[in-house]
Formats: C-alpha cells, sequence, structure tokens
C-alpha cells in the first residue's frame, strides 16, 4: 500500500479533497500538522525520512519553503520540491526564471528605492500594476493610472511592515480580455486548463477574490509554453497563471500549492484524481 | 452519532463540527461570521482557537 504524508497548516477546500479521496483508494495517507511540529536539527535528521514522500500544501509560503528545506535534508521527497517553492513564491525570482529560458512574461522593472521606483514608472509608462514580490490571492495586487496615484501607494506603503519592502516590483498593465488562464499541470500532464473571469469590475481574476470560471481550450502552441514553464521551474504538480495579450500569452505566475477549487467546477473531479495517482505511481517506483 | 457543536467565544452561536473535523480546519460561526480553527481532536474532544490571521505570505 502507498503511503504519503500531508504536509499543511490550515486545511483549504482542497486538503479535504485529497484526503476524502485518499480514504477511498488503498492509499495510506499520514498528516503532518506544521504548527504542531518540533524539528530537532542534529545530525540524526540526515536521510532519517528514507524516502518517504510528502504532499507540501501549507497555505503560508515561508511555512512550506522552510518546511520542504528540512524535511528534504531529513531524506523526504516533498512535492513540490524546495527550489520549485522558492522560484514560485517570489514573483521576482520566477521572472527571472522565466527570462532565461525565454518564456513570455509582462515587461517589469524592479528597484530598491521609492525614487528609483518612481523613475521606472517613467520608463515603462502608465498604467501599470503594482505588485509585492511575495503574496497571493490578489493581495496588494494594484492597478495605477498615473504617478500621482503612484506616489500615494509608495506612501502607504512605506507604513507597513511588509516582508521585501525595500524591493520595488512594477510591470506593464496588460490589456487582457477580462479573465487570464489557469493550467494545472500534474507530472507531465495538463489536467485542466480554465478562464477565470475577473469579477465586477476589478482588473484581478483571483477567484479568491470571486472571480467566475469556465473550461478554457488551447492551442497546442499554448499548451507548449505551459510545459516549458514546469520544466523551466521543475515541480510536479503546478498551477500556472497567464494573461492573454492580443494573441500571445504572457505567463504571470506559478503556484506550488495550487488551489483547485475553482477549476474542479469545471473539470470536477479529475484534478484530485490525477493528484493521487500521480503520487501512487510515484510511491510503486 | 450525534451533531457536535461548539460555542463561539464572541456571540455564544453555535458552531457545527463535522464528524470528520481535523486539526487545522476552520470553522465560521453562523451567526456572528468569526472564524475558529481546531487545535485538537482528542477522544472526541474538540479544542479550537482563534483562527490565525491571514498573513501577508498566503496563498497558492
Ligand atoms: N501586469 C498585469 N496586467 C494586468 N492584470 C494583471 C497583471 N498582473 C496581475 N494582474 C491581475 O491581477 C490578478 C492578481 O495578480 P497576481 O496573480 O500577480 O497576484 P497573486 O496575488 O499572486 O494572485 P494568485 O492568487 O493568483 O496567486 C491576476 O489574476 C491578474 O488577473
Ligand atoms: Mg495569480
Ligand atoms: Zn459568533
Amino acid at each position: 500500500m502507498v503511503s504519503f504524508s500531508l504536509v499543511y497548516d490550515i486545511l483549504r477546500w482542497e486538503e479535504k479533497e485529497i484526503i476524502n479521496e485518499a480514504k477511498k483508494r488503498e492509499i495510506n495517507l499520514n498528516t503532518l500538522e506544521i504548527k504542531n511540529v518540533n524539528f530537532k536539527l542534529d545530525k540524526n535528521v540526515e536521510k532519517s525520512l528514507k524516502e518517504e514522500i510528502f504532499l507540501q500544501r501549507c497555505t503560508s509560503s515561508t511555512r512550506r519553503l522552510f518546511s520542504t528545506a528540512i524535511l528534504e535534508y531529513a531524506g523526504g521527497q516533498v512535492i513540490n520540491n524546495f527550489q520549485t517553492n522558492l522560484i514560485s513564491s517570489n514573483k521576482l525570482l520566477t521572472n527571472i526564471i522565466l527570462l532565461k529560458n525565454r518564456i513570455p512574461a509582462p515587461l517589469s522593472y524592479v528597484s530598491f528605492s521609492e525614487d528609483s521606483c518612481i523613475k521606472s514608472s517613467e520608463m515603462l509608462g502608465f498604467p501599470l500594476v503594482f505588485k509585492p514580490i511575495v503574496g497571493s490571492w490578489g493581495r496588494f495586487v494594484h492597478k495605477i493610472r498615473d504617478q500621482y496615484e503612484l506616489k500615494n501607494i509608495l506612501e502607504y506603503r512605506s507604513f507597513l511592515n511588509s516582508m521585501y519592502k525595500e524591493v520595488f516590483y512594477i510591470q506593464e498593465y496588460v490589456e487582457k480580455p477580462c479573465r487570464d488562464i489557469r493550467c494545472i499541470v500534474v507530472g507531465d500532464e495538463i489536467v485542466a486548463t480554465i478562464y477565470r473571469y475577473q469579477a465586477n469590475d476589478d482588473f484581478r481574476t483571483n477567484v479568491a477574490l470571486g472571480g467566475k470560471v469556465e473550461e478554457a481550450r488551447l492551442s497546442d502552441g499554448q499548451k507548449e509554453i505551459f510545459f516549458k514553464v514546469k520544466e523551466a521551474i521543475g515541480g510536479e504538480i503546478l498551477g500556472i497563471d497567464a494573461m492573454e495579450k492580443k494573441d500571445q500569452i504572457l505567463i504571470n505566475e506559478i503556484n506550488s500549492s495550487v488551489e483547485f477549487g475553482g477549476a474542479a467546477k469545471v473539470a470536477g473531479k479529475k484534478i484530485v484524481e490525477s493528484i493521487l495517482n500521480y503520487i501512487v505511481k510515484k510511491g510503486k517506483r | 452519532m450525534e451533531t457536535k457543536y461548539i460555542s463561539c467565544i464572541e456571540c455564544k452561536g453555535n458552531i457545527e463540527v463535522p464528524d470528520d473535523a481535523m486539526v487545522g480546519e476552520l470553522l465560521e460561526c453562523p451567526d456572528c461570521g468569526k472564524i475558529y480553527e481546531i487545535k485538537e481532536v482528542k477522544n472526541g474532544k474538540i479544542d479550537y482557537k482563534e483562527a490565525e490571521a491571514i498573513s501577508e505570505d498566503w496563498g497558492e
């Protein structure tokens, strides 16, 4: 019987789906509630886990990243691995990997002071999008129409205790058709592709913000780009987001603890089933 | 099995606990919307606390 451990901090709908699906099958699912764990870092840790499989599903990206580092050091096989978590949890590092692999992404500028950010905005032009390099669910992702708005945001931000406050990341505002594309990849297979439509008059399409979903039929050329992203970043189970700009697609970000409640409205049980099939196959290798 | 409830600290409302409740699960008070997190499940007894606030590194 295949065993694996689900690593989590809070249980979202997705984690419960995974647990319920595992119960239906000959799979022994253990849980590792990361908030109640004490890792002793001594020499006995190394390789103590003997290839055990972990499905990393923490909601906090820092818990995800650092618990993965420890589990890997201890010899565990973590889905997704440390490197994938490191890159995908950070929009700037993701952007660099995309560039390196010649994968199209929105034109972005990075700077390290408010004044330079204002200069970058002049080079980029308005409207633009200002976003924290760490974060999700659309939090603090702002569309900025002119320099006055940018200065306002910078002023408010200067009073926040945010993680990477000294890093200023802005990008071209992509005139997309009111939606973006979410592609869920499990192993070597694309298991779901959906459009996420923006809610009300928000430019953000996050399902967490109320965005609606619809099945997306992608061309082979578009699928090729998503596979390329997966190759570039590594990882085994990913949610890749892209925006359409005329007839091009631009990769926006990569999610390593993908939420698939929205996509499941279109793809049904296929996503959770593929995840477990994948783990079973990996466990038998 | 009889239905389990926990009591809302804020408004004393009754919050239903599902049979398969697990540590880390979030439960919302139907009356006031406050969210709780299950801390421990031991011999059928549920220990809970106010849910952790969303922090900037949370998400997918
Ligand atoms: N450069 C851009 N131009 C136009 N719209 C954008 C741009 N960047 C982001 N958006 C929109 O804003 C939303 C949130 O942006 P982004 O995905 O970068 O942030 P997030 O907080 O990481 O969201 P997620 O929950 O998908 O992880 C996206 O769904 C996208 O539709
Ligand atoms: Mg996104
Ligand atoms: Zn209440």
